[in-house]
Formats: structure tokens, C-alpha cells, sequence
């Protein structure tokens, strides 16, 4: 008992287990256990909102097939119970040997902006206030003046003498900026060009939407809200599965269409036949005619972000 | 004074000890928490693969051109019902009789009989002067409009919908004469849908102000609705 000094270590192995020695473990265990006890205290409050398995779900790319069925399972329950719809919410994966590029034809585009509404519906996207994808600008013929563009025209018809029409959506860059700012990398550029965001994952800092140039990002303050008559229930989880309040979203080519060989929504529905999509792999493809032949261009090519969506103006 | 430094020496692993017990402890305690608060539904099994596809018909109406459904329809007329003992005049430049509802803006090619064959009135004509089938229009536009006739084959001009991927579906190519009448080819200006930020179609009520809390915890706010207006105006106030 010589060594029984007051700053001493918490249990002396020589001393073996006395009675003070357990008694000073065991407070200083039970007064750990209820401190860790006390800081979970809040989730017992959320009980039924809850939900475990999304708290705990793992990262997009760390998910085996077993649980990424589970997760869409789930993702189905879940606007089961949110909008009485049967929501089917797929994961398709990307084509081997494919990657995408868009093609816009400011000579034939008219402004009218269907393809803007096309995608909300496509997409899911929240309808008050409208969240869409896409952002028609309007200018004066002379020359791309992104200071003066007008996105809020709303004329009898279009288009006005004097004016063109630029749609701007996700370019889909090589070099996206969006994603380099991500701090959780809850976004990212997919093998075929789409880059995709996991809104399970995103926090919501909203970093990728300051970091675009292009203004393609969109934020979900709200809730979306959604129409359940008017709902696609034709969904891939990273595309336009319905999305829980406060994540970014953006435009991804209708990855759930365009990974099945369809054409996005917004193509089939402009009315001028202004747009042009296809695997800038494929040397017969659409895509490639209009590289090869027209002379086109990208937005903002000095920011160096290397779109792969392309502009040029033809009759 | 020996004794002392050794029992300094030992104490660090000592409170490693100690820590490791309380997080593993910690540990035990969040599973058990989590344990609690999961519900019985565990994970189902759900066949993936037999989706049933979306059937959405995508664009938008396009303007009823009485000209372009009977171009459309398919010529299902006899020219020589009423031309076969006319004499064939080929200066008119507008239409008259029967075609007067026809609306006549094609630029320099404003004669009948550039694209309609004199007597094969039910066939078209090709710039050499030979009969063209009705149903070869695309070849009768390309006559002249060769650079669009290319980008379309090319897929630089025109509608597309259906599959890019041609080893999937198939591709749906629109003729010239479905976009463009062919009296009157230049597209005609279209209403927009409205500007960004306006909601279109049957919606729910906006949300309130900063409801995004009150959605994470699922407790919609309830707000009566004579809260959200000030007071009523006296009967006798008159607007200014």
C-alpha cells in the first residue's frame, strides 16, 4: 500500500483488482456509458421518421448489388408513402464503349421552351416553384452576351425578330468543376460522361452549384413538390428518383433513358428538331455527322471545362 | 525516488485501456439504441428486372394546318376529277377555286407546276421534267434543299425520337412535309410555355416559408388559413 498515491494510474496491475480500484473503474465506466447514452437521446425522439438503413446507407460506389436492391426497395417504399404512387426506381449502369455528347442548333431553335418543360416532367423536378433543368436565354442576334441574356421572356410568341435562343442545361464537362468541389463526393463524373449526383449522399452545401459556370445546378430549398397524377415513375436512382429537401440536382441526359438507347426527353420534344444526342464513340452516329461537318461550339470554352455539349448555328 | 518514475512510465497504457473500454462500451450502446429503433420490416426482395417502360408522348400539339393533314393524309383525292379537261395554266401564282384555303409562301418557287406534274397531277415532277411518285416527296424536296436533305440524312435537320442506339429500337425520323407545309414551308412563331419560377398544372399548395425543418420531422405546419392574410377590409373602404 506504499504505492497508493492519490494521482496514481487508474488501475496499478500490481496492485491487482482491490475494492477501490474496481469501484474507480466502474464509475468512471458508468459515467462514460451514460454520456454516450444521453448524446444518442435525440434519435429515440425521431422514432418513426427515423429511418435506420438510409442513416446508414454506404456511399454509391460501395454498395454491393444485394444492398443497392434493398436501397431501391426502399426508395420505392418511401414515395409509396409519400405520394401513393408506385415509383419504380431502377440503377442502370453505364454502356461499355459509350460516351455522350449533345448537340444544340441555335439557327433552328426557336425559344418556345418545351424541352424545358419535357425535362420537369421527365424528371421530376419540383413544380412550384418550377425547378427545370434547363434555362433558354434569350439575346440579341449579334453576338453571345451572357450579361444581357434574358431567361425570364415571355412574349406572345416566339421567336421575336432580332432575338436567338440558347439553352443552357449541364454540359456534362470533362473537367467538371462541380465535382473537384465536392467535400463528401456525393458527385461525380460517370465512365459514359453523365455526371450524376447521389442525393443520398449530398449534404446539400450547395459548393458544386457555386462552382458551375454554366448555372446547371439546382437546389432543393423545399421539398419538391410533385404532382402524384403527374408523376414518371419510370426512375434510376441517380437520375430522377424522387429527391428529399435540401440536395443538388441537375440535368444527367436522362440517364435512365439514354443508358437504354433512348433519346432524352428534352430531344424528342423540341418541336424544331434543334437538338441532336449520341455515343461520340459510335463514327456513324449523329453526334459525330454534326462534329464533323458543322462548325460548333462550346460555351464558355475559356473557363476550360471541356463540355460535351456543343452549340452551332445552321438553317 | 526509483519507484515513482516507473509507475509514470506504465500509466499512459493504462488510460488507453480505460478509453477503449468506454468507446467499445459507447459502441455496444449505439447498437442497442439503433437496434431499438429499427423496425421489424427488414430488407424484402424485389425483382428488378421486367420494368414496365414510360409511354410519355413527348412535344408539343402542332398548329392544325387544314393543308398539311390533307398532305399528311396521304393524297387521298383524284386530281382528274376536276382537272381531266382543263387547260393547264401555268402562270397563276395564287390560289384559286378549290385551293383558295391554301396559303401560298414558298420564296421563289411560286408555280404550281415546279413541284406538281402537269399531267400526272396526282405525282410530282423532278427538275429534269419526269413524273415523280407522291409518295417520293422527300426526294422532291431534296431537289432543291439538297444541304438539308444531307443534314437530315446525316441527323443535323429534322425530328428524331425513339432510340438513338439503333442495336435497342428503332430510330423515328420525320419527314420534311410533317414540320414544314409545303405551300408554306417557314415555321410559323409558337406561344412559349411561361418563364422559370411558374408553377404550370395542377399542384400542391406551396409549401410555407423555411418548411424544410418542419418536413424533416414530417409534421406538416398547420396554418389556418385566415392566418396567412391581414385583416379584412371595412365594407365601406374604398382601393386607392
Amino acid at each position: 500500500m506504499s504505492q497508493d498515491a492519490p494521482n496514481g494510474p487508474l488501475l496499478d496491475p500490481e496492485e491487482g483488482t482491490t475494492r477501490r480500484n474496481f469501484l474507480k473503474a466502474a464509475a468512471v465506466t458508468t459515467a462514460g456509458v451514460g454520456a454516450v447514452a444521453a448524446s444518442l437521446a435525440p434519435l429515440r425522439e425521431l422514432d418513426a421518421t427515423f429511418d435506420k438503413e438510409a442513416w446508414l446507407q454506404k456511399h454509391y460506389h460501395e454498395l454491393t448489388p444485394a444492398e443497392m436492391d434493398k436501397v431501391l426497395a426502399r426508395l420505392e417504399d418511401e414515395a409509396k408513402a409519400e405520394y401513393g404512387v408506385d415509383v419504380t426506381v431502377r440503377d442502370v449502369k453505364p454502356k461499355a464503349k459509350t460516351k455522350y455528347a449533345y448537340a444544340l442548333n441555335l439557327g433552328v431553335c426557336v425559344g418556345c421552351r418545351r424541352c424545358a418543360y419535357a425535362c420537369e416532367k421527365e424528371n421530376n423536378t419540383s413544380r412550384a416553384p418550377g425547378k427545370q433543368y434547363i434555362r433558354v436565354l434569350e439575346m440579341e442576334q449579334g453576338g453571345i452576351d451572357l450579361e444581357t441574356a434574358n431567361h425570364q421572356y415571355d412574349p406572345e410568341t416566339v421567336p421575336q425578330p432580332g432575338k436567338f435562343y440558347m439553352p443552357v442545361q449541364c454540359h456534362q464537362c470533362d473537367k467538371p468543376p462541380c465535382t473537384k468541389v465536392c467535400p463528401v463526393n456525393a458527385t461525380w463524373k460517370e465512365p459514359d460522361g453523365i455526371v450524376v449526383v447521389d442525393y443520398n449522399w449530398c449534404i446539400g452545401c450547395r459548393y458544386c452549384e457555386a462552382a458551375c459556370p454554366y448555372w446547371a445546378r439546382r437546389f432543393n430549398f423545399e421539398k419538391p413538390v410533385l404532382n402524384p397524377a403527374d408523376m414518371n415513375t419510370d426512375t434510376a436512382y441517380l437520375s430522377n428518383r424522387p429527391r428529399p429537401v435540401g440536395v443538388m440536382e441537375k440535368c444527367t441526359f436522362c440517364l435512365h433513358r439514354v443508358r437504354e438507347g433512348r433519346y432524352p426527353a428534352c430531344l424528342e420534344a423540341c418541336p424544331t428538331g434543334a437538338r441532336a444526342f449520341g455515343n461520340v464513340y459510335d463514327p456513324k452516329s449523329e453526334i459525330r455527322y454534326i462534329l464533323e461537318n458543322k462548325r460548333v461550339f462550346v460555351l464558355k470554352e475559356d473557363v476550360g471545362t471541356l463540355p460535351n455539349f456543343f452549340y452551332y448555328f445552321d438553317a | 525516488m526509483d519507484d515513482a518514475p516507473e509507475t509514470r512510465t506504465e500509466s499512459p497504457p493504462n488510460a488507453w485501456v480505460a478509453g477503449g473500454v468506454l468507446v467499445a462500451l459507447g459502441l455496444v450502446a449505439y447498437a442497442g439504441v439503433a437496434w431499438l429503433l429499427s423496425s421489424a420490416a427488414q430488407s424484402r426482395t424485389t425483382v428488378t428486372e421486367a420494368r414496365p417502360s414510360l409511354a410519355v408522348p413527348f412535344g408539343p400539339d402542332r398548329v392544325p394546318l387544314e393543308t398539311l393533314q390533307l398532305h399528311k393524309a396521304g393524297f387521298a383525292y383524284d386530281c382528274d376529277e376536276c382537272h381531266y379537261d382543263r387547260v393547264r395554266d401555268r402562270t397563276p401564282r395564287t390560289f384559286v377555286g378549290e385551293h383558295s384555303k391554301l396559303e401560298f409562301d414558298h420564296g421563289r418557287n411560286d408555280r404550281c407546276f415546279n413541284c406538281h406534274h402537269e399531267t400526272e397531277l396526282t405525282s410530282f415532277v423532278t427538275a429534269a421534267g419526269d413524273v415523280l411518285p407522291s409518295t417520293d416527296h422527300v426526294k422532291l424536296c431534296a431537289g432543291c434543299h439538297g444541304t438539308q436533305h444531307r443534314d437530315w440524312l446525316g441527323g443535323a435537320h429534322g425530328r428524331r425520337s425513339g432510340f438513338w442506339d439503333r442495336s435497342v429500337g428503332t430510330l423515328r425520323r420525320t419527314d420534311c412535309i410533317v414540320c414544314h407545309d409545303p405551300h408554306r414551308p417557314a415555321f410559323r412563331p409558337i406561344e412559349p410555355l411561361p418563364p422559370p419560377g411558374v408553377a404550370v398544372g395542377p399542384v400542391h399548395p406551396p409549401l410555407e416559408p423555411h418548411g424544410a425543418v418542419q418536413q424533416i420531422l414530417r409534421t406538416p405546419p398547420v396554418v389556418e388559413p385566415d392566418t396567412l392574410r391581414g385583416p379584412a377590409p371595412a365594407p365601406d373602404e374604398d382601393a386607392p
